[in-house]
């Protein structure tokens, strides 16, 4: 019958050709001892006696042994102790009727005591998967208690594929497998991992490789790939394909559970790196903010003596240091990845003027004008993050263009997107500077001192944490022009 | 205006605190200083402060701790030191009731601006009058009238509710939250939309040059301050 369920029972039993042996000389055995009593036994209680030794066997053998036991003691009887004796001619009708139910009663025992066997034989094999997937504490692990098992039960070769955490599909087999692959094997696997449907030498979808593929699939996504080698066998028989199935989704439990704990370790790890980021930026920031703002209070407050000049002078270079903090903070900021804008309805000319007004001491005695349409609606931005790219842009402005320039903002919504634009009648830019005035620390050649090149990529990294782009150019009628271009909600000014 | 209530700094930062203190006292206000939460919190208990000028970030307790347990029994004004980028925490020690902020690097004219208007505002409360006066315009809170110049101004009930919050807490910072849940009620919270639309509109017929406001005044990230001039 079974051709694996034979395998699971190998190592007690033996071969198929052995057990059949094993079978024919039990009963020719017993029948030859049997003989030497009858008479006076009499030989219908020797059917029951053979009928004993078929059910003994059951225990042991494989079904197909135990039917042959069945069919050889019936004929033996026949032969030897039905009379007429040396013939297969039955000459009583009772002895027919007799003959027919043991053979009948022979092949039903044997084959419901072997099939019960395999049944509990196949709980033994589940429970030990079970308690071995339990017992498995991390993915490599439960990978290892799956290809010994699968091993073991189905006498194949086995090669799992794990997915990682990430999403990242594998390219090979988990170290632990047993059956080696090559890199057509492996591209079937991920196609099985893809569409969670078998394939390979057992089934009709390439059936070209040698392995069969078996998607693990957990509740909520893939999670990897089974591949057997059968071996000789094309294919596992029908019987045993459930049994498969059932192992697959012990499995798939064992890794999403694993997969799960790996997952809170790591958000654990994570949490913790955090906050140690926000300690560390927050104490860092603190240290450097700390001194240029008790310089710049001072210094300020010097200002008004008789000593004018030289306070003024701390003053500004203490505001520039300020500058150059606050800029190296963003930029830290930016980097980390951890800046996420904070989305709230602006007022576009209220963002545009509060970035003038600070930016006011900088600018010194340029014109400022700010464009906003009557009807501008609002539009959803971060306003404390775009205020600072427009101050950067306006200290720009301040630093390429000549004490009488001047400078606009200007604001309008197109298509579902907030466009501003500022722009100076200043000398514009070089053509070959204008890729780069984004990079950091980029400076056009030949500028004067007093920047450090991270003003513009400061403006672009709270840009683009708003989805949006920045762009800057040469106006048509000359001077510098940035347009930054946002994707946004907007809302009516107008009830 | 002196009084002779002292003012309570508590910052951890000798150098802050003596730069206030000269400050404050050059303005003729008595000064006590504490450079911890602990510390701060005991002065502020044993002394008749009139004004506490609270750092956030404390070594010991975190300042709007600090903060929470002083407004368990303390009425009287208190403004916050933060850096630039907490507008977070300023707008949760606003809406915890702190009366105002600074941002380091501050200029001393604007610390001593903001004490003495914490301060008026403060000893004014009692004597609330129904009528203000700003630039041209005249709101009658009692009649429910706005005039500028000698003609009267329509405004929608929202419009005049939204008024009114500003004229009484004039020169004191109002974040969204609190003017929402104010005017529109609690079932309007995350509708910051209104805030903005309503103050435009207010601009729009109050200001001389709406697009140069200076009565109802923007502060980034945190809410509005109406303020009646010079």
């Amino acid at each position: 019958m079974t051709r694996s369920l034979a395998v699971m029972m190998r190592s007690s039993v033996g071969a198929p050709a052995r057990q059949y042996a094993v079978a024919a000389v039990c009963v020719v055995l017993l029948s030859g001892a049997l003989y030497a009593f009858v008479p006076p036994v009499p030989y219908q209680s020797v059917s029951l006696l053979l009928l004993f030794a078929v059910a003994l066997l059951s225990l042991t053998l494989d079904v197909g042994p135990v039917v042959a036991a069945a069919t050889l003691s019936a004929l033996i009887w026949n032969f030897f102790f039905i009379p007429p004796h040396f013939t297969l001619v039955i000459g009583q009708t009772t002895d027919i009727i007799l003959f027919l139910t043991y053979f009948v009663i022979a092949s039903i025992t044997g084959v419901l005591t072997t099939r019960v066997r395999e049944r509990e034989h196949r709980a033994g094999e589940l429970y030990r998967l079970t308690r071995e997937l339990v017992e498995a504490a991390s993915l490599d692990a439960v990978a290892a208690a799956a290809v010994r098992n699968i091993d073991r039960t189905f006498g194949v070769r086995t090669a799992v594929y794990l997915s990682s955490i990430d999403g990242e599909v594998f390219t090979m087999p988990h170290p632990s497998s047993t059956l080696v692959t090559n890199g057509r094997d492996d591209t079937v696997a991920a196609w099985v991992y893809w569409n969670e449907r078998k394939a390979g030498r057992a089934v009709d979808i390439l059936p070209s490789v040698r392995p069969t593929f078996y998607p693990v699939s957990g509740p909520r996504y893939p999670l990897g790939v089974v591949g057997i080698d059968t071996g000789p066998r094309e294919r596992l028989d029908a019987a045993t394909e459930p049994l498969l199935q059932n192992f697959i989704g012990q499995i798939a439990s064992a890794l999403e559970r694993e997969q799960l704990n790996e997952l809170t370790r790591r958000t654990a790890v994570f949490a913790e790196s955090e906050k140690l980021y926000r300690t560390l930026f927050s104490s860092i920031s603190h240290e450097l903010r700390t001194p240029v703002a008790a310089i710049v209070t001072a210094a300020e407050s010097l200002t008004g003596g008789n000593v004018t000049d030289i306070g003024g002078e701390i003053r500004i270079a203490a505001e520039r240091l300020h500058r150059l903090v606050e800029n190296l903070l963003d930029i830290t900021r930016l980097e980390s990845g951890r800046l996420a804008p904070a989305l709230d309805w602006c007022d576009a000319g209220d963002l545009l003027r509060s970035a003038v007004l600070k930016a006011r001491t900088v600018l010194g005695d340029r014109a400022v004008t700010t464009d906003v349409p009557p009807d501008m609606p609002l539009v959803k931005l971060d306003f404390v993050l775009m205020e600072q790219a427009f101050i950067n842009l306006l200290v720009n402005a301040s630093l390429y263009t000549p004490a009488d320039a001047v400078v606009t903002l200007a604001a309008r919504v197109e298509s579902g997107h907030g466009v501003f634009t500022v722009s100076d009648n200043g000398p514009g830019f070089p053509e070959s500077a204008l890729k780069h005035l984004f990079t950091k620390f980029y400076r056009v050649p030949g500028s004067r001192a007093g920047g450090t090149g991270l003003g513009l990529s400061i403006v672009k990294g709270f840009v683009e944490a708003h989805k949006g782009t920045v762009a800057a150019s040469n106006a048509p009628a000359g001077g510098a022009l940035f347009t930054i271009t946002i994707p946004t909600e907007t809302h009516p000014t107008e009830e | 205006m002196t009084s002779n209530a002292p003012i309570l700094i508590i910052d951890d930062e000798v150098q802050m605190r003596r730069l206030l203190r000269s400050t404050l006292e050059n303005e003729g206000y008595k000064v006590l200083l504490a450079e911890n939460g602990t510390d701060g919190l005991r002065q502020a208990e044993s002394a008749r402060a009139e004004l506490v000028i609270l750092d956030l970030g404390l070594p010991d307790i975190d300042g709007h701790e600090v903060l929470r347990r002083l407004r368990t029994w303390a009425a009287y004004p208190v403004i916050i030191l933060s850096a630039r980028t907490g507008e977070q925490d300023i707008v949760a020690a606003l809406d915890a009731g702190a009366n105002d902020y600074l941002v380091k690097p501050f200029r001393t004219g604007e610390l001593i601006a903001r004490v003495r208007s914490a301060l008026r505002i403060f000893h004014a409360a009692s004597r609330a009058s129904s009528v203000a006066s700003f630039g041209g315009v005249r709101v009658d809170l009692d009649a429910h009238t706005v005039t500028k110049g000698d003609q009267p101004v329509k405004l929608t009930p929202t419009e005049f509710a939204l008024l009114s919050l500003f004229v009484r807490n004039e020169g004191k910072v109002l974040t969204h939250a609190y003017i929402l849940q104010q005017v529109w009620g609690p079932k309007f919270e995350g509708e910051s939309q209104y805030t903005r639309v309503y103050v435009g509109q207010l601009r729009k017929k109050l200001e001389d040059d709406p697009n140069e406001p200076k009565f109802i005044v923007t502060e980034s990230g945190i809410g509005y301050r109406f303020s009646a001039g010079e």
